[in-house]
C-alpha cells in the first residue's frame, strides 16, 4: 500500500521546514548559535528592517532547529525530548586564570615517600551466600552472623 | 583596592572558595552600571539587558563617575566586590549620545572592551507581546559576513555569546528553548572611516524573538518568530581589545577538558572504524599451526611411489 501521495498530500498541508541558503550555516551548537554570512539584501534591509529581520532570522532559527533535532535525542520522565549537546566550538576567555596545582600537604609527601596507598573500602560488597550485592555493614548487610536466622540448628552442646 | 580576607568562620570560607578560581568555571556574573550622566534611554536599554539576563546580574541604579576608557581602577574595584567578570556601562553626553560600554574581565584586569552608540531603541515594556520565561537558554544568530572578517564584529560577537549564553549545559529540553537572539551587521569594512557619510553603513541590528514551534507534518517542528524586545540600533564607537598573550591565556583549555586521544584506534577512508594491534616479534619456524593429517610429509610414501617406478621399469 503505497501512502507517499498521502503523505505528501499531508506535509503539503503545513509550511516547509527547509530552508535554501547559499552558503551554509556555521553552527556552534553547544552554544546554540548559528552564524550566518550569506549576503544580506540591502535594500529590503532598508525599506523594511524590522519584517526582513524578523524573517531573515526565523530562516536562521529553523536552520538551527533542524540541526538541535539532528542530535542525538532522548526522551526523559516528566522533562520531555531532551537532546544531546556537543561541546563548544567558540573559544571564549574564562573569567579567572587556571588554579594552580596545591602544594602536597605534609602527609601527601609522607605517604609519597613510604608508597602508602588509600584504600577505602566499598560500602557494597558481593555477598556470595545471597548472591547479591550487600551492604558491608549495617540493615540487610553481610556481617551480621546470622543473629536474625528464622531456623538455627540446636547446637551438641545444649 | 579590596584587601584579602581570611575566612573567620566555615560560611565566609565557603563564599571565598566559590570566586577562587576553578577548572569549571561558575556563570559568569554582570554588572550593570550607570555614569555620571544617563538618558532614558541609556537607563531602559541597561535595565532590559539586565532583564535578558535575569539570574546573575546586578543593575546598579545610582550613578557613578566612572570613564572605563581612561581610568581601570574604579572599574576593577566594582567587579572585584561583586565577583563579576561582565559589565556594561552606560552614559550620555553631547559628545556620546546614549553610549554603552560593553566589556570582560580576566584576573581582575579589564580584557577587553567595545563602546556602542544606541540610535534607535524600542523596550521590551513597549512591545505588546508575552515575553519567554526567564532564565532559559537562548539561541544565537549573527547575520553578516562582517562576523565573520571584522575585528571589532568578531570580538562583538565573543561578547554577546558570553554575555548571554547562560549555565554551560550538555543536554537542553527542548521545549526550553524559547527564544532567540539576532543580531545582524550591515556596512562594509570601510564604513569604520568615519568620513564617509552614509545612512547604511556600519550598524548592528540587536532582535530578540520568542520562537513559537508549530506543525509541520514532521518530527521537525517549523519555527515561527514573535518580537518579543528589546530591539536596538547599534553603532560601534571606541574599542579596546585584549592583549594578545592575555587572551591566550584567558582561552586556554586544562589538560582535564582536552578531549582523549585514542591511539591505534583511527578511521579509514571509506568510514570504517580500523584498529591496530601491535604484535612482536615471531619466529614463524617455531609457530603452533593447525595440524592437517593428510598434508602431513611422509618418508615412507615417498620410497613407495619411487619404488614403484622401479618396479615397473623391471617389469
Amino acid at each position: 500500500m503505497d501512502v507517499s501521495a498521502q503523505l505528501e498530500a499531508q506535509k503539503s498541508q503545513y509550511k516547509s521546514i527547509n530552508v535554501e541558503k547559499q552558503v551554509p550555516l556555521q553552527l556552534d551548537l553547544g552554544l546554540l548559535a548559528g552564524f550566518d554570512v550569506n549576503a544580506l539584501e540591502e535594500n529590503k534591509l532598508k525599506a523594511e528592517t524590522d519584517n526582513y529581520l524578523k524573517s531573515y532570522t526565523r530562516d536562521g532559527t529553523q536552520l538551527l532547529i533542524n540541526e538541535i533535532f539532528r542530535l542525538p535525542l532522548t526522551s526523559v520522565q516528566d522533562v520531555g525530548v531532551v537532546a544531546e549537546l556537543p561541546k563548544i566550538i567558540t573559544a571564549i576567555p574564562r573569567e579567572k586564570p587556571l588554579p594552580k596545582p596545591k602544594p602536597p600537604t605534609r602527609w601527601e609527601r609522607f605517604a609519597k615517600l613510604k608508597g602508602i596507598k588509600k584504600n577505602t573500602k566499598s560500602r557494597l560488597i558481593y555477598d556470595e551466600k545471597r548472591g547479591e550485592w550487600v551492604p558491608r555493614w549495617g540493615y540487610k548487610g553481610a556481617n551480621d552472623d546470622g543473629a536474625n536466622e528464622w531456623l538455627v540448628p540446636v547446637p551438641d552442646n545444649a | 583596592m579590596l584587601k584579602t580576607i581570611k575566612p573567620k568562620n566555615a560560611r565566609t570560607k565557603r563564599i571565598l572558595k566559590k570566586r577562587e578560581p576553578k577548572v569549571e568555571e561558575n556563570v559568569k556574573t554582570a554588572i550593570f552600571i550607570r555614569g555620571s550622566t544617563t538618558s532614558q534611554v541609556v537607563n531602559d536599554a541597561l535595565s532590559d539587558l539586565c532583564r535578558l539576563r535575569r539570574s546573575n546580574s546586578i543593575n546598579f541604579t545610582k550613578k557613578n563617575n566612572i570613564h572605563p576608557f581612561d581610568d581601570d581602577t574604579s572599574l576593577d574595584f566594582y567587579c572585584a566586590k561583586n565577583d563579576s567578570s561582565l559589565f556594561v556601562i552606560g552614559s550620555h553626553s553631547k559628545k556620546r549620545p546614549h553610549n554603552l560600554v560593553f566589556g570582560r574581565m580576566f584576573d581582575g584586569q579589564v580584557l577587553d572592551m567595545i563602546e556602542v552608540g544606541i540610535e534607535k531603541a524600542i523596550t521590551m515594556n513597549e512591545i505588546k507581546t508575552p515575553k519567554c520565561s526567564m532564565g532559559m537558554k537562548p539561541l544565537f544568530i549573527f547575520n553578516g559576513e562582517l562576523f565573520e572578517t571584522s575585528q571589532v564584529h568578531k570580538t562583538f560577537k565573543n561578547m554577546m555569546l558570553d554575555f548571554y549564553r547562560g549555565q554551560t549545559m550538555e543536554s537542553i529540553n527542548v521545549s526550553g528553548l524559547e527564544y532567540v537572539i539576532s543580531i545582524t551587521a550591515t556596512g562594509s569594512i570601510t564604513s569604520s572611516d568615519s568620513t564617509v557619510p552614509s545612512t547604511f553603513d556600519g550598524k548592528i541590528f540587536f532582535r530578540v524573538y520568542t520562537i513559537q514551534m508549530t506543525k509541520s507534518g514532521q518530527k521537525v517542528p517549523r519555527v515561527e518568530l514573535e518580537d518579543m524586545g528589546p530591539n536596538y540600533e547599534f553603532k560601534f564607537r571606541r574599542t579596546k581589545f585584549a592583549k594578545e598573550e592575555v587572551y591566550k591565556i584567558a582561552t586556554k583549555i586544562p589538560k582535564t577538558l582536552k578531549p582523549k586521544k585514542v591511539k591505534n584506534v583511527g578511521v579509514n577512508e571509506i568510514g570504517d572504524k580500523v584498529g591496530r594491534i601491535h604484535v612482536g616479534r615471531q619466529d614463524l619456524g617455531k609457530l603452533q599451526t593447525r595440524k592437517m593429517k593428510g598434508l602431513k610429509r611422509m618418508s615412507e610414501d615417498n620410497d613407495r611411489t619411487e619404488d614403484w617406478s622401479r618396479k615397473k621399469r623391471k617389469a
